[in-house]
């Protein structure tokens, strides 16, 4: 396997593990956390070492390792969650993740830092290094006997564990194996070797006993002490040799000459574990006249080279949970973003093509070739459908990094602020879902620290303490609608207009309403905050945030009321790429608005001609001309205009157009730079005819006929005329 | 039991562990005094510890007899391959190459 392809796997891992982590350590400040939460956090911190260490990434494993071993005595019921404990946890994760991304970035390992975390980390393992070091000490002098003062260095990398229970250890209600276990949360074992050899026949002996010994290669970073202690509880009734990596190998002669066995046999065990090579060993007990006859491989090797392969695999039914594991991969497929874009653009293409065809079809007579094309047009409508889907992602991707974002900040700030999300599976395309975060940030660190209150004014003002923030997306027509919603105090418009004045971005006698007060947040230059803290108000906030969210063909949308609170409203189109439009023509050109955005269509009434406003239902409808509004009056004005009643973001707005010429598909083209600025243009589409068509923008459009709307109705007004 | 067979199999159900492994012990022992091969199918074992392993290996060392272990349970795959015995005391049905996966032994063979 390539090393790099098995490396992105691991930083992949990494970082939903440590999402994950994260998610557990903030409900944790909350609610106690049940058991299995207990085990998945220690599994987190023990992945990440693990896999590290496959990649030899030392400073990763160091690290990590002082984590899991403080998540491990939380796991035990040890030590308890503490809010000092659990930032140190979330620090940690902090850092594990910066080390994880220098690791994807191929950068220096920012080792430093880890240093004053893993002394505070040691802190709430200290009591336990204390006790187990007494036992170490306790051990050493009896009965461990490892020398590692003379001798050939030998290589291998893994501790070695010798172990030979007492005949009582079964009856006394310890389990061996389960110890052996254990051991996997201090690292990974690599071989292990059940010594048999004193088992009694089924007939002879007694089942009660113990007649079991393991030798045991064990990769750990786990200092001498831990790996002793998982023994704590039997160490009277066993004998237990460690051997340290990289150990001498007099420390292995040592071992099997406290253990009085075959040392023959032994030996072949200790080379299979990959603790000794056969040469060093063979040499070894020459030279102490252990083994007379330097002898080729025992016969241990030669069988178990015999059988180790295929049948151990299938007979412990690896083959069946590798099978279940590709089954599990067959769920999801990961693909690279250029392969999806490059399909997306094909079928884009194939979406023209298919109206070129369905157009030319329609101009035959022939009927067969009529419906042939009818029917490829509806297969190249699902094959587009399918391929956008491959590009959704639920909002929620986004959501998740603020719950640590709230918490982070309110603390910062001393206010207390809880978080509600609610519409996480609202799925928006990839692209959006990797541009929306940083806005959405903003908006929510705006919340946090604008918004809301501290505690005291809140109560003075009667209300809870405890602030909430609601993060909510649901589909709307088309589009996505993300609500960044708090219950604080409110944007102050009188502050509000004195700071536009003050920053002169509109004159002092202007007559503008709220709602257009409010919107003057998002000018260039603007920040209502008296104080610069860190988070926000620096100036450069909303109105960033504003171009990105256009830059997305997406709206913002500000309401708020004083002393209750504010609500921004993000509205952006699911897709970039593909739209179902609806033609109007307008004196010879054709127009396309997307087909979400039309509520219905309806005959211009022939007093509303020119005004800014017709009457819909006993409701005021404001509507734009376009033929007036793009200055097309090459053809003259037919008898009857129609009006396409369009809905965007909660309001309606009507646009006067000459014809409607019905629905057709729209791949999106962008219009170049030189067009980009064009009022009431989103893009361009080529249609099946080779014509080049403009795709309204409709959030535009409606934003414009109301701003006329209000000016007309203050005309209006004046003139005391009725309403059509 | 059907005492001229050859073969007898036998069913175990629940722990194969140190509250059972004498229990066990003396089933399996009056079915081999009866049988020279005795299927034991660990299908039902839904725990098994230390005990019980030494148990399955004790049952391999009894001269003159077969013992043979079929369609091991999870716990006992998982116990097996922590050990590192899966070679002495797997199931040996599994790897007969392109045979279908051969699970359910009858109760005895004529």
């Amino acid at each position: 396997m390539d090393l790099s392809q098995a490396l992105a796997t691991f930083l992949d891992e990494s970082r939903d593990l440590l999402a994950q982590m994260e998610e557990i350590l903030l409900r944790a400040e909350t609610s106690d956390l049940a058991p299995e939460d207990m085990h998945a956090l220690f599994r987190c911190a023990h992945t990440i070492k693990g896999s590290a260490g496959l990649f030899g990434l030392d400073v990763v494993v160091r690290f990590t390792h002082g984590v899991e071993n403080v998540l491990d005595r939380l796991r035990n019921g040890e030590i308890v969650f503490t809010d000092a404990l659990i930032n140190l946890l979330l620090e940690s994760q902090d850092h594990i993740a910066r080390l994880v991304h220098a690791v994807a970035a191929s950068d220096a390992l920012p080792e430093d830092e880890g240093g004053p975390l893993l002394e505070r980390l040691q802190a709430f393992n200290n009591d336990f290094d204390g006790r187990a070091g007494d036992m170490v000490k306790a051990c050493e002098t009896e009965r461990v006997e490892v020398d590692v003062a003379s001798g050939i260095a030998i290589g291998a990398e893994h501790w070695h564990l010798s172990l030979r229970f007492g005949p009582d250890v079964l009856r006394n209600g310890m389990d061996p194996l389960a110890f052996i276990n254990y051991l996997r949360s201090l690292g990974d074992i690599v071989h292990v070797e059940t010594i048999t050899d004193a088992v009694p026949e089924l007939f002879a002996g007694d089942p009660e006993a113990c007649h079991l010994g393991f030798e045991i290669a064990l990769r750990s970073a786990a200092e001498k002490a831990e790996i002793e202690a998982v023994f704590e509880f039997v160490q009277d009734a066993a004998t237990i040799t460690i051997v340290p990596p990289c150990a001498r190998i007099d420390a292995f002669i040592a071992l099997i000459d406290a253990l009085g066995e075959d040392p023959r046999r032994l030996g072949e065990i200790l080379v299979a574990c990959g603790s000794v090579t056969e040469r060093e060993l063979f040499q070894a007990l020459a030279d102490q006249h252990l083994a007379t006859d330097p002898a080729p491989i025992g016969e241990l090797l030669i069988e178990r080279a015999a059988v180790q392969p295929r049948v151990v695999e299938a007979a412990l039914g690896k083959q069946k949970s590798a099978e279940e594991r590709r089954g599990g991969e067959g769920k999801s497929v990961k693909v690279p973003a250029d392969r999806l874009d490059a399909l997306i653009d094909q079928v884009g293409e194939l979406v023209i093509a298919g109206a070129a065809t369905q157009l030319h079809a329609q101009r035959t007579t022939n009927p067969d070739l009529q419906e042939v094309a009818s029917n490829l047009l509806r297969l190249v409508e699902d094959v587009r459908d399918t391929a956008l889907r491959l590009r959704m992602t639920p909002i929620g991707e986004v959501f998740n990094r603020f719950p640590r974002v709230v918490r982070d900040v309110s603390r910062e700030l001393g206010k207390e602020i809880e978080l509600v999300i609610s519409g996480a599976e609202a799925e928006l395309d990839k692209s959006m879902v990797e541009r929306i975060g940083d806005p959405l940030m903003h908006l929510v660190r705006n919340a946090i620290d604008h918004g809301i209150e501290g505690p005291a004014q809140r109560l003075d003002a009667s209300k809870p303490a405890r602030g909430t923030l609601n993060l909510n997306a649901y589909h709307e027509s088309g589009s996505i609608v993300i609500e960044v919603a708090d219950d604080g105090k409110g944007l102050d418009a009188e502050r509000i207009f004195a700071k536009a004045v003050e920053r002169g971005l509109v004159a002092p006698d202007a007559q503008l309403s709220t709602a257009e007060i409010h919107r003057l947040i998002l000018e260039p230059g603007f920040s209502t905050a008296s104080e610069v803290t860190s988070l926000s108000g620096r100036g450069v906030g909303m109105d960033v945030v504003k171009s990105n969210v256009e830059a997305l063909r997406g709206t913002l949308d500000i309401s708020s009321e004083p002393g209750r609170g504010t609500t921004m409203r993000l509205c952006l189109p699911l897709t970039l790429a593909i739209i179902d439009g609806f033609q109007v023509g307008v004196s010879g050109s054709t127009f396309i608005l997307p087909l979400d955005t039309v509520v219905e269509c309806i005959e211009l009434p022939s007093d509303a001609q020119g005004g800014g406003y017709l009457r819909l239902r006993d409701k005021v409808l404001p509507f734009v001309d376009l033929r007036e509004m793009f200055g097309l009056e090459d053809e003259p004005c037919p008898a009857r205009q129609n009006v396409v009643v369009v809905r965007f973001a909660g309001r309606q707005a009507g646009i006067a157009v000459d014809e409607l010429l019905g629905e057709c598909q729209t791949v999106i083209k962008p219009l170049g730079r030189l067009f980009e600025r064009v009022a009431g243009i989103a893009g361009s589409t080529i249609l099946g005819t080779g014509e080049v068509a403009l795709i309204l923008d409709v959030p535009q459009l409606v934003q414009r006929a109301i701003t006329n709307e209000g000016r007309e109705r203050s005309t209006a007004a004046q003139s005391s005329a009725s309403i059509a | 039991m059907d005492t001229t067979a050859p073969t007898a199999s036998l069913q175990p159900v629940g722990e194969l562990g140190i509250y059972t492994v004498s229990e066990l012990r003396d089933a399996w022992r009056h079915a081999l005094n009866m049988h020279d091969e005795v299927e034991i199918d660990l299908g039902g074992i839904t725990e098994i510890d230390t005990a019980g392993l030494q148990l399955m290996l004790m049952a391999k060392r009894c001269p003159g007899k077969t013992v043979r272990f079929v369609n091991h349970a999870d716990a006992v795959l998982r116990l097996l391959d922590l050990a590192n015995l899966g070679g002495t005391l797997g199931d040996p049905l599994l790897v007969t190459d392109g045979a279908t996966h051969f699970r359910k032994t009858p109760s005895f063979q004529e």
